[in-house]
């Protein structure tokens, strides 16, 4: 049954981007186009209890990316990845302790629609792709998180003056799939497999909702708009808590700096 | 301030700063308590090693507590480990200067040197034997001296290299020969399907070789439902004519189950003496708060009976060792006794 159920969801959600694709496929010439390129440092707190009882923390440079597409409804890609490695574990006495590689990256593909012009008020949903993996001494020790969740998104905008922009946007998973390694980290399943990733990923594929998995995800966005470009800077904060045999908990906030570049100005909506 | 997205941002922080906390202690006592639960909620070896893990607790708990430094609580935990006399437990310092497995005890040190490939090459295969590269090692193959036998040794099952595509190919090399010695002696382990790979290009009928569960809980009996893993032929061809399997009590995890694999057919005889008994699949390393990684088997095979070579090794058809004095004097009387049989 499980498989049915993936199937299901992953059907659902294909619909749900082919249609705000076509709708806005529709839209596309009439749109205001923003692209957006920016680098962050993120303040990352790790506990996975598959991979060590102890905590992790550092900070890792990150690189975003976000394209929106916006009229009157707004259809947006943001990515954001890593690559970088940990090597501060929360040990008082020793930071030197298990310097271990993390692999996280996120991508959320999502459609807002107006629900209040005075405020600039927009509710939506949004797919959040993410793919963690945490790896020690070439796996000798190691773990992972992939999901994709269908999220519920809300972004409050606010013009201060003229060229300056302020918006909020908060998002909050509502169902998904969740893969998370097996309770003793490797079964015979993904020892037999190791070769093929996707496999063993989408074998331990499993249903997450509610207190399975909590990730508020929290995002301030300011920008200073000179003509097309624009200069922008972010805050960001995730909180991550995954039930599964053995739990993940993951406390992400970063800044980030970047710019981005308008096209199709002129039929920005008043 | 009522309205300031800032200020609800800054308040959710405010609020989960520290939601992060691991709460382990870092005292011999804390490790201690820490990697006793760790083993008591993973390892697979209780009953069929029986290792009364509560009394090796009431035994050390007591011990630990009068240690101050770790030097002289290493000793104590070595010492703890070894009760399991199981290769695939192992633990390793902060520095990884000081490492020690459970299992490598006097007995597979010994058997070590009950095996000299070099006196194989030299003194019973023709010359034009040829070698493959398996992983870090080689992988040895020919023809007995002046017999229509096939020989290979298998120095470990390594999870990469051309010796699995190539393979076949020495299959077919050796497909004329009257019989076959492998030789799986000394052989290390490595990656399981390579095992089952090799194994299968000498399989004449299908059999269920063995069974295999992995812990899913912290329980004693918290076993997931067990996988079947057979024996059938496969490959381009299949040597299926008599076989002399070798192997000593340095033959350890990949390569036992190797052998779960060739007991299955009745064309293959085993002989040598009972393995490491290393046979589960490792979990991940487990990282403790001190620094030290522990390694355990996560994995329990279970024979087709019921039974589970875990804690005894692998049975051999003819029990037979080899004395390292006649080794060193240029004899191997297992390889004899094998080209004599066949």
């Amino acid at each position: 049954m499980p498989t049915f159920k993936t199937a299901k969801l992953y059907f659902i959600a294909l619909l749900s981007i082919v249609s705000v694709v076509s709708t806005q496929a529709q839209e596309f010439k009439t749109s205001k186009h923003t692209i957006a390129l920016s680098v962050g440092q993120s303040n990352e707190n790790i506990l996975d209890r598959i991979f060590s009882p102890i905590s992790l923390q550092s900070s890792l440079t990150k690189f975003a990316f976000a394209y929106h597409q916006e009229k009157r409804n707004e259809f947006f890609v943001d990515l954001n990845s890593s690559n970088l490695s940990l090597e501060k574990p929360n040990i008082s006495y020793n930071n030197d302790l298990f310097p271990s590689s993390l692999i996280d990256v996120n991508i959320k593909v999502g459609y807002l629609r107006p629900i209040k012009k005075k405020p600039n008020l927009r509710i939506g949903a949004q797919l959040h792709n993410s793919v963690f993996v945490l790896s020690f001494d070439n796996y000798s020790s190691g773990s992972w998180l992939t999901s994709e969740m269908l999220e519920f998104v809300g972004k409050y905008q606010l013009s201060l003056l003229e060229r300056h922009q302020l918006s909020l946007i908060a998002a909050y998973p509502i169902i998904g799939l969740a893969s998370r390694p097996p309770y003793s980290g490797l079964d015979k399943f993904v020892i037999d497999n190791s070769d093929n990733v996707a496999k063993v990923v989408f074998s331990k594929n499993q249903l997450k909702s509610g207190l399975g998995y909590i990730n508020p995800q929290l995002a301030l966005h300011y920008q200073y708009l000179f003509g097309a470009l624009g200069f922008r800077a972010s805050l960001d904060y995730q909180y991550l808590h995954v039930n599964s045999v053995k739990s993940l908990s993951q406390q992400s906030i970063g800044i980030y700096l970047g710019l981005s570049y308008t096209l199709n100005q002129a039929s920005d909506e008043k | 301030m009522k309205n300031n997205p800032l200020a609800i941002i800054l308040g959710v922080l405010i609020l989960c700063n520290g939601c992060i906390n691991d709460d382990i202690g870092q005292s011999n006592n804390d490790i201690f308590e820490y990697l006793w639960t760790d083993f008591d909620e993973h390892y697979i070896g209780f009953e069929v090693r029986n290792v009364d893990w509560d009394s090796v607790y009431s035994i050390y708990a007591p011990l630990v507590r009068e240690t101050e430094t770790e030097d002289q609580f290493w000793p104590l935990m070595t010492e703890m480990i070894d009760i399991f006399d199981d290769q695939h437990v192992s633990i390793t310092d902060t520095d990884g200067d000081r490492g020690h497995a459970s299992g490598k005890l006097g007995d597979e040190l010994l058997a070590e040197k009950q095996f000299n490939l070099a006196l194989v090459e030299s003194s019973y295969l023709a010359d034009n034997f040829k070698r493959l590269q398996a992983g870090e090692e080689n992988m040895v193959y020919g023809f007995i001296q002046d017999k229509n036998i096939a020989y290979i040794h298998l120095p470990n099952f390594a999870g990469n290299g051309d010796y699995l595509d190539d393979f076949d190919q020495v299959i077919d090399e050796i497909k004329n020969a009257d019989g076959l010695i492998i030789d799986v002696r000394n052989n290390g382990g490595g990656f399981p399907p390579s095992a089952e790979y090799i194994a299968t290009r000498f399989a004449k009928t299908e059999s269920v070789a063995f069974l295999a569960s992995a812990k899913n809980g912290p329980g004693r009996n918290d076993y997931d439902e067990p996988s079947t893993y057979t024996m059938r032929p496969e490959g381009e061809v299949q040597f299926t004519k008599p076989i002399y399997a070798l192997n000593n009590h340095s033959t350890v995890s990949a390569g036992e189950e190797f052998f779960l694999y060739l007991q299955t057919q009745d064309h293959v005889t085993i002989l040598g003496d009972y393995t490491s008994n290393a046979i589960g699949d490792q979990g991940f390393s487990r990282l403790l708060p001190n620094g030290w990684k522990i390694s355990m088997p996560v994995v329990l095979y279970t024979l087709p009976d019921g039974t589970s070579p875990e804690g005894k090794g692998i049975t051999p058809d003819i029990e037979m060792v080899n004395d390292s004095l006649d080794i060193q004097s240029g004899i191997d009387k297992m390889l004899e006794f094998a080209i004599d049989a066949l």
